[in-house]
Formats: C-alpha cells, sequence, structure tokens
C-alpha cells in the first residue's frame, strides 16, 4: 500500500509537469502563495458566521500550493530515503535545519506581537494556526526558495 | 585544521562526458542519482560523497584523482603538451 502511494509520488515528481516547476523563478511565487494562503486560512479562522465553510474553502489553496510545492522539489520531503540520492537528502536535510531555527524565531515573534496586541480568543486561535501552518511547511518552502537552478539541458 | 567548508572539489565530469558522448541522463541512471545532481556537480554547487565519486570515476575507467582535485585542473591542452615534452626527453631521437 505504502509501496504503491510512493510509487505514484514518485511518477508524479519526475513528470513533464513536475519539470517545469524546477525553475527557481517559478519556485519563488508558490513559496509566496503558499504563505498567503496560511493567512487566508487564519483570516478565515476569526471570520464570524459560518466559520468552518469559510475555513475549508481557505484551505484549498494551502493543499495545491503544497502539492506545487512537492512537485517543485521532486518530492524530497514525501518520498522515502531509498527513491531519494546523495544530493536530495543533503537539500532536505539542509533545509529541515534551517526551518527549525526560522521556526524558533517566528514563534517567538508571533508570541511577541499576540500578546501586544491583546487579542481577543478567535484572533489568538487564528495567530496560532497561521503559525503552525507556516512552521509545517517552512522546510519546503526554505528549500523551493533557496535551492540554486539547474539549467543546462543535454 | 581545514573545515569541511573551505574544502573545494574539481572536476572533469563535464568534460568527460562531452568526450565520450554521454549525456547526463545516461551517467545518472549508472551511478543512481538524479540527472539534476550530476548538473550540481559538474557546476561544483555540490560537493558529494566519497562513495558517488569513486562510482563516477570507475564509470570513466579512470582513478578518482583524474576525475576530481581539490585544485583546478589545467587545460588537457597543457598537459598533452608536458607528457609530450617529458616523452621526448625519456626516449630522445636516435639520429
Amino acid at each position: 500500500m505504502m509501496g504503491n502511494l510512493q510509487d505514484r509520488m514518485f511518477r508524479q515528481v519526475n513528470s513533464a509537469f513536475a519539470d517545469r516547476l524546477q525553475r527557481r523563478n517559478r519556485r519563488r511565487p508558490i513559496v509566496v502563495a503558499t504563505l498567503l494562503s496560511a493567512v487566508l486560512i487564519g483570516l478565515a479562522l476569526n471570520a464570524g458566521g459560518d466559520r468552518i465553510v469559510f475555513v475549508a474553502l481557505a484551505s484549498l489553496p494551502y493543499w495545491l500550493c503544497m502539492h506545487l510545492l512537492n512537485l517543485s522539489l521532486r518530492g524530497i520531503f514525501e518520498l522515502s530515503d531509498e527513491r531519494l540520492d546523495e544530493h536530495q537528502v543533503a537539500v532536505r536535510n539542509n533545509a529541515y535545519k534551517t526551518a527549525y531555527g526560522f521556526a524558533l524565531v517566528f514563534m517567538v515573534v508571533l508570541v511577541t506581537v499576540a500578546s501586544v496586541l491583546d487579542l481577543d480568543r478567535p484572533g489568538t486561535f487564528a495567530v496560532a494556526a497561521f503559525a503552525f501552518l507556516t512552521c509545517a511547511l517552512a522546510p519546503r518552502m526554505i528549500a523551493a526558495w533557496s535551492l540554486e537552478d539547474n539549467h543546462d539541458v543535454d | 585544521m581545514t573545515s569541511t567548508k573551505e574544502v573545494e572539489f574539481y572536476n572533469r565530469l563535464k568534460l568527460l562526458r562531452t568526450e565520450r558522448s554521454v549525456s547526463r541522463k545516461e551517467l545518472a541512471e549508472a551511478v543512481g542519482v538524479h540527472p539534476q545532481t550530476i548538473g550540481y556537480i559538474e557546476r561544483r554547487q555540490y560537493n558529494l560523497s566519497l562513495s558517488l565519486a569513486f562510482r563516477l570515476a570507475s564509470y570513466f575507467g579512470l582513478s578518482l584523482d583524474a576525475v576530481f582535485s581539490q585544485r583546478p585542473f589545467e587545460p588537457l591542452s597543457n598537459e598533452t603538451l608536458r607528457a609530450g615534452a617529458s616523452q621526448k626527453q625519456a626516449d630522445p631521437v636516435e639520429l
């Protein structure tokens, strides 16, 4: 079951469509869109009325962005080590290392801002959701933002 | 003590591939990596492991130091000229 899923994912991340997302100038807009989609979910959580519907709708761009990030990075965060080569594993490990530091700073800043603003309960929940969603994809975003281009073809 | 960050490796992979008409994909398949990884190694954007370095050198049937070096490689024409000159010294032409 897991093997089939990995096989399918391996084919997807090595497809012609994934090839088109490999350039840094295509990866970076996806990173920005991912951050915006996390903000959107935060705003939806803070909305009054039918909050669940808003959150469900706002989650779609987030999941789409996550999928595009995975494709643009050839699934290095999804595939098992056996399906990756040493460079891909190194990129993944470096991204995790950087993301850990980023997440710590990001959380401190957000907690400080939230305490200064003295937010109400839904507001605090929205900020916490934004922080969680950003940190969850931080390694992917960092790798997609920083990985160098591979222009040469033969 | 030299830190690993300061160590930079030079290689002749692109030259060898061109000379032997091997595509990046063919080489990558032979040594078990993604074709993009070969590109990163060729452009010195990634310091490969010793194991992969041996696999690459052995694919071309060369020793490790013929493919990788810590100093920039001299142009092959210079090396050929020098090798030719030392050959002449070793085997002087009989008159």
